[in-house]
């Protein structure tokens, strides 16, 4: 983010240096030179130096103060700085379009960090329970293994002991991840390493917000992703470069004032309109002038190189226009596949619970196998990681979809994180 | 019309259970089993027997369990003489309370338990309420009591145990008879005392 900052800093140092350009150019030399006294003598009309021809180094010699003001006022550009201003703001503001871009790609970044966390911790959470009754059962098993119970076999010890290996390893899965994405976070939220991180919510669950029509949401995405607004100012600035290049043919025109003048005590000041001596002399003047800087056809050139970035970035922008609703349409059918997945598995986990509660009571009086019970615990497992999973991916899929329609941190449609939800 | 009466002599019919004293005895039984489950001098394996007997003291005071017997039964009670019925009687309530007593046990007592309220129905109260386990599983279990402030009957996950073993036992005896579905329970139960 802070890199993206400095590129507005910079966009705007730009067009700081095109409206300094519409002011007068001061030019100020001061000198102080070693110089010679020397006194005029009025001889019939023809002015000399008493000492020409006797120098006496240390009677003669002196010190030059001198001073030159030049100020140039641009009056004519040919459009030259009116192009360049331009530019430079339609620069500004693709670079704050930049800046909205990163900021919503490090908003996304979290929040897809935020939602796997919780879903490892949730996740975690959940084995510790299913861990805890399968080592209940386990026990059980033993004993009755132990006791010779003839509805018990050593398959039903192994199947237990099998599923707590599963879980062991879904619970390392979990643990690691947890770790990882504490990891990011702390990195994109500039946290120190070893500090917690801890998270709003404590278990993961669905967030309930309705985003419309998928029409409606390219709709939004098209009028306000910050790439398009940084395409059509990028190549708007282009444009105005290349156009701005081009004037460069011309001249610009420009009024001048100057004042020149010398002073060197112990030597006489020449009066004469023909001769200026440079160590005694006061010079003031007005004036208009042209100045050209011709490369050959270095400017068109320049104006070709610009005009090519102005087609790169179209061709950007095209593609941008086609793959936005591509973006939002693949979180909008991801939205609507995780929610059906949960509307299912509202179903199907209480029937996979009563299945469970089934098999344990006739497993209990002796009228059903164990096995039943650990197939329909594995069943019940997998639907709900699957339902875990399933919170995950709306969450997810809300959040893409706020970033695809431009309004991932704004506050507006309350897609992510959810009017209030969290 | 006749509907109408016939509901209403149903409805006036229906035994009076206090639905806020059944509350009370399902909450302070509930509070009972999972001071048990918590107690750290109960924990483990080794002190299965203790945790059974307190548990079984608990579920002894709460649950009718001869009733919970005979509606397990169904229609095929009225079938049995009196001296089946003691010895049915007899070995299910062991298997249906070690039914409940290793469903309790499987919780750690760190759930939390919420009273979702009460429904009256024909033959007493429904006292609803659900366990939210650590990972925010709900388990929902009703209690059923009768006039006798006693339950009579536990639906978890919507299902009734005495409905659920009703169907059981139907199916058995299409294929079988009562000596039959006895010894299968007695097996099954002395099995169940070997291992404790």
């Amino acid at each position: 983010m802070a890199a993206t900052h400095a590129e507005v800093d910079r966009a705007e140092a730009r067009q700081g240096q095109v409206r300094a350009a519409r002011f007068p150019e001061l030019q100020v030399l001061l000198t102080v030179t070693t110089a010679l006294q020397g006194e005029l003598v009025d001889e019939h009309g023809v002015r000399s130096t008493r000492s020409a021809y006797d120098f006496n180094l240390t009677r003669d010699l002196s010190a030059a103060f001198g001073g030159q003001l030049t100020v140039i006022q641009p009056l004519y550009t040919f459009g030259k700085l009116d192009l360049r201003a331009e530019a430079a703001e339609h620069g500004l503001y693709a670079a704050k379009a930049q800046v909205d871009m990163t900021r919503a790609e490090v908003a996304l970044e979290a929040a897809r960090l935020y939602e796997l966390n919780l879903y490892a911790r949730s996740v975690l959470l959940f084995l510790e329970d299913v861990e805890g009754i399968a080592k209940k059962s386990l026990e059980e098993t033993e004993a009755l293994l132990a006791a010779g119970a003839a509805e018990v076999t050593p398959q039903d010890k192994l199947r237990l002991e099998a599923a707590l290996g599963l879980t062991a390893v879904g619970r390392h899965r979990a643990e690691a991840g947890i770790a990882q994405t504490s990891a990011g976070l702390r990195a994109y939220l500039g946290l120190p390493t070893d500090q917690p991180v801890a998270l709003a919510d404590g278990f993961l669950e669905a967030l309930p917000a309705a985003p419309g029509s998928l029409e409606d949401l390219i709709g939004m995405a098209l009028e306000r992703r910050p790439e398009l607004m940084a395409l059509r100012h990028g190549i708007e600035a282009r444009e105005k470069l290349a156009e701005a290049q081009e004037a460069d043919y011309f001249p610009d025109l420009f009024a001048v004032g100057f004042v020149s003048g010398a002073y060197t005590p112990g030597r006489d000041f020449v009066t004469s309109r023909y001769v200026l001596d440079p160590l005694g002399h006061f010079l003031p003047g007005l004036g208009v002038g042209a100045r050209w800087t011709l490369q050959w056809d270095g400017a068109g050139q320049r104006a070709k190189e610009a005009r090519a970035d102005v087609t790169a970035l179209e061709q950007l922008f095209v593609w941008a226009q086609a793959g936005l609703p591509a973006e939002v349409e693949r979180a909008y059918r991801d939205l609507v596949r995780f929610r059906a997945d949960l509307a299912k598995l509202a179903v199907s986990l209480p029937q996979a619970k009563q299945w469970m509660v089934r098999a344990s009571a006739d497993y209990s009086a002796g009228l059903g196998p164990s096995s039943e019970i650990s197939d329909a615990v594995q069943a019940y497992v997998a639907l709900r990681v699957a339902e875990l999973d399933a919170a995950y991916g709306v969450n997810v899929a809300l959040a893409e979809l706020a970033r695809a329609t431009g309004t991932l941190g704004t506050g507006d449609l309350g897609l992510y994180p959810g009017g209030g939800a969290r | 019309m006749s509907v109408v009466i016939v509901l209403g002599l149903a409805l006036a019919a229906a035994p009076q259970v206090d639905a806020d004293a059944a509350t009370s005895m399902v909450r302070a039984s509930v509070a009972s089993a999972l001071e048990v489950l918590e107690d750290p001098a109960l924990q483990g394996q080794e002190n299965l027997q203790k945790r059974y007997a307190r548990l079984r003291a608990v579920s002894d005071r709460a649950f009718d369990w001869p009733a919970m017997a005979q509606r397990s039964l169904g229609a095929h009670w009225r079938d049995l003489d009196e001296a089946q019925r003691k010895r049915f009687v007899a070995t299910f309530v062991e298997l249906l309370a070690d039914h409940y007593l290793r469903q309790i046990d499987r919780f750690s007592g760190k759930e939390r338990v919420e009273y979702v309220g009460t429904e009256p129905n024909p033959e007493g109260v429904e006292v609803k309420m659900k366990i939210v386990t650590a990972s925010r599983e709900e388990v929902p279990i009703h209690f059923y009591v009768g006039p006798s402030q006693r339950v009579y009957d536990v639906s978890i996950e919507g299902v009734s145990i005495a409905n659920h073993y009703r169907g059981s036992f139907d199916r058995i005896l299409v294929n079988s008879d009562f000596e039959g579905l006895m010894k299968r329970l007695e097996q099954t139960l002395a099995s169940r005392a070997a291992a404790l």
